[in-house]
């Protein structure tokens, strides 16, 4: 019986740690799980006023931190029954594109890239690979443009508030970003050509694909709640379905839909909403020979880069087809009420949920990260992988690199719930 | 010259200040033409251990798994720098700390809190509850100004300044109206700025990210917000948010000077 602890697996958000039992040269256990400190944001926001619970929640996580002010923002709406303006709505989805665009290019570049280009990180990466990740910056930087003019931070957005903004971009600041934006189609399209013609594994698990769906555009702030397996539901009745589990190896909790894993994130979102893609984005696709829905893990990587583009364009076409004006905020009448919220964050549908007392206070509050409801999948597919690299017979510092590319393709964020993956490897 | 070895770690928190470097290109490649980055778990797979000149230590201890990593780091490094809110207050996790009862707080998430010892919850505290701190640059996310300026300091061999003005000195040469003025709610007067006045120059208050000034006057602080009508309750609260303990603090050493007066 041999025990081997791997620690640090890194280059990705938060910390977590993967606990691995082989016995015979079979996988016996497999447990995956943040441990990240807990900071109790659900308990600490009770009895706090509706007009600061963005403020808190927001700092849940850095990468999407955009995500979950927005998220909260309409749960807290919703619950006193609060109807922003339309210009509100194109605010709030731009700032969203800003934050897709550099957290899909922040992970594809820095965290995912290196891998496959054998190297340690992005840094020494850098002296081969200049153009490479000069066009991970530009596109890092244009998400934090986009950011930054319209909710008056790069992280942590302040002048998006219940009921509105307190500021706009000004007609300069549209401007700048539409020019800015305009000359990073490219470097986006460039992006996926480069993500497609990486060679990836193949690990596919018949698992339940959910995000949002909206009509006719690609996921971000709104949309039923839909799946690869027939689900169709509204935003309201995510707690019907999904329960929490605690383990003791994870601060994280695990989402299970009726019981079983599922998976949030691009891959689900691209294979649920392909359609939407612009015919330019299919082709490239295409050429690569990529197909969606897919249930490689390991064609995440790919819709990404295809959202990047995606969400660019769209990004363009807001700012072409808008101005903005300062607007007075929406007036909010405080009164009791739940209300529930999902949207896409980059890793997938955000949850969260209020309660408030006629006061305006907040008596219960639930949240579900994307992560903590891909958890018990991650764990599933790194399970998979490993029985499969065994009767490859790999070797063992091969299956641990191959088991951090395929976590690193998942993107888990483990703030909302790893800066340092511990891996502790017991083989009997 | 040899460029000094530095180090990003990160205890519990968002990563937030991390990316705050990571994000910003200029920046970045200005840092690693002058520094020697020989560990950032985040951002590299080969992290060494130290001795390094300087560290960079974001997040808060949550945990004891966070307060043996914040120790080892502590001896390893020469300068240790409390990197954002967080490390240096405590942050909004903090706000736990405002009840008398912990477990009011963990009962809301986790029903039987049972988890391994190592990730079992500590009390929240800022690193310098645990260690000695050389520099603290606060804000949630910290100012990349801020980190730039620090850096530029030690390698120019001078010792780094940290702002220490109430935002309003910013706001009021940013030539911002005064939203107390106008009758609302800004902590301004008793936060440290550093950030050029960001909230009120998109119209909205302080909301005290940066954590009060070292000399915050907390009495004058409250009185100007009486004045605007926020009730007491409600003003304790958004003090509270970010630096729950220094706040504490403050308002103690406050009341006694009262007292003595």
């Amino acid at each position: 019986m041999a025990k081997i602890t791997l620690n640090h697996i890194t280059k990705v958000e938060g910390h977590a740690n993967l606990s691995v039992e082989i016995k015979n040269n079979k996988l016996v256990r497999c447990e995956l799980g943040s441990i990240e400190g807990t900071r109790f944001f659900e308990g600490i926001v009770v009895g706090r006023r509706y007009d600061e619970i963005k403020e808190i929640t927001s700092r849940i996580c850095g990468i999407c931190s955009v995500s979950h002010s927005m998220t909260s923002l309409k749960a807290t709406e919703k619950a006193f029954d609060v109807k922003v303006t339309k210009q509100t709505e194109i605010l709030r989805e731009l700032m969203s594109i800003g934050e897709r665009i550099r957290s899909h290019a922040t992970h594809l570049y820095f965290l995912v890239l290196p891998d496959y280009l054998g190297f340690e990180s992005a840094i020494p990466m850098a002296k081969q690979y200049q153009k490479e990740v000069f066009r991970a910056l530009d596109l890092v930087k244009i998400g934090n443009e986009i950011v930054l003019k319209t909710g008056g931070r790069q992280m942590h957005p302040i002048s998006c508030v219940v009921g509105g903004f307190t500021s706009v971009p000004s007609k300069e600041d549209c401007d700048y970003l539409l020019s800015e934006l305009k000359k990073s189609r490219k470097k986006a399209f460039d992006t996926l050509e480069l993500f497609c013609k990486l060679k990836y594994p193949k690990v596919e698990l018949d698992m339940e694909q959910i995000s949002l769906k909206p009509e006719t555009s690609q996921p971000m702030l709104k949309g039923a709640i839909v799946s690869n397996k027939g689900l169709n539901v509204s935003e309201n009745k995510y707690s019907d379905f999904i329960d929490e589990k605690i383990e003791s190896y994870s601060t994280a909790k695990f989402a299970v839909k009726n019981g079983k894993s599922y998976l949030l994130g691009a891959l689900s979102r691209v294979g649920n909403n392909f359609e939407c893609f612009a015919v330019d984005i299919k082709k490239v696709i295409s050429k690569y020979k990529f197909i969606f829905p897919s249930k490689n893990i390991f064609n995440q990587n790919v819709a990404q880069a295809a959202e990047l583009v995606y969400w660019l364009d769209e990004a363009i076409s807001i700012l072409e087809n808008n101005e903005f004006e300062l607007q007075k905020l929406v007036f909010v009448s405080v009164k009791a009420g739940t209300g529930r919220a999902a949207t896409e964050a980059p890793r997938g549908i955000l949850f969260h949920e209020y309660s408030f007392d006629d006061s305006g206070n907040v008596t219960h509050c639930n949240i579900m990260t994307p992560t903590c409801q891909n958890l018990r999948g991650m764990e599933e597919y790194v399970h998979a992988f490993i029985e499969l690299l065994l009767k490859k017979k790999v070797k063992k510092k091969e299956i641990i690199l191959e088991i951090e590319k395929l976590i690193r393709a998942y993107d888990p964020c483990f703030s909302c719930s790893t800066h340092f993956l511990q891996v502790d490897w017991l083989q009997k | 010259m040899t460029k000094p070895k530095v180090a990003i770690h990160s205890i519990t928190g968002c990563a937030g200040c991390q990316l705050t470097i990571y994000f910003v290109k200029d920046l970045l490649l200005k840092l690693l033409e002058k520094i020697d980055l020989v560990a950032a778990p985040m951002l590299k797979e080969k992290n060494n251990a130290g001795p390094y000149d300087v560290c960079f230590m974001e997040g808060l201890v949550a945990s004891k798994d966070d307060l043996e990593h914040l120790k080892k780091i502590r001896e390893q490094s020469k300068i240790l720098v409390a990197l954002g809110t967080c490390a240096t207050h405590g942050n909004v996790p903090g706000i736990k700390n405002s009840y008398s009862d912990s477990t009011v707080v963990e009962s809301r998430v986790y029903k039987n809190l049972n988890l391994k010892e190592q990730i079992m919850p500590l009390k929240p505290a800022p690193i310098d509850a645990h260690v000695k701190v050389d520099y603290y640059i606060s804000g949630c996310p910290p100012e990349e100004k801020e980190i730039l300026k620090f850096i530029t300091d030690l390698l120019l061999g001078k010792k780094p300044v940290i702002y220490d003005e109430p935002v309003c000195v910013e706001c009021s040469l940013k030539e911002n109206d005064c939203l107390l003025e106008r009758g609302e709610e800004c902590l301004g007067p008793m936060i440290r700025g550093g950030c050029d006045a960001l909230c009120p120059s998109v119209n909205h208050g302080c909301t005290g990210c940066h954590g009060p000034l070292s000399d915050a006057n907390i009495l004058q602080g409250i009185k100007l917000l009486e004045q605007n009508g926020v009730d007491i309750k409600l003003i304790k609260k958004r003090f509270h948010k970010y630096s729950y303990d220094k706040f504490s603090e403050l308002e103690e050493q406050a009341k006694k000077i009262k007292r003595k007066d």
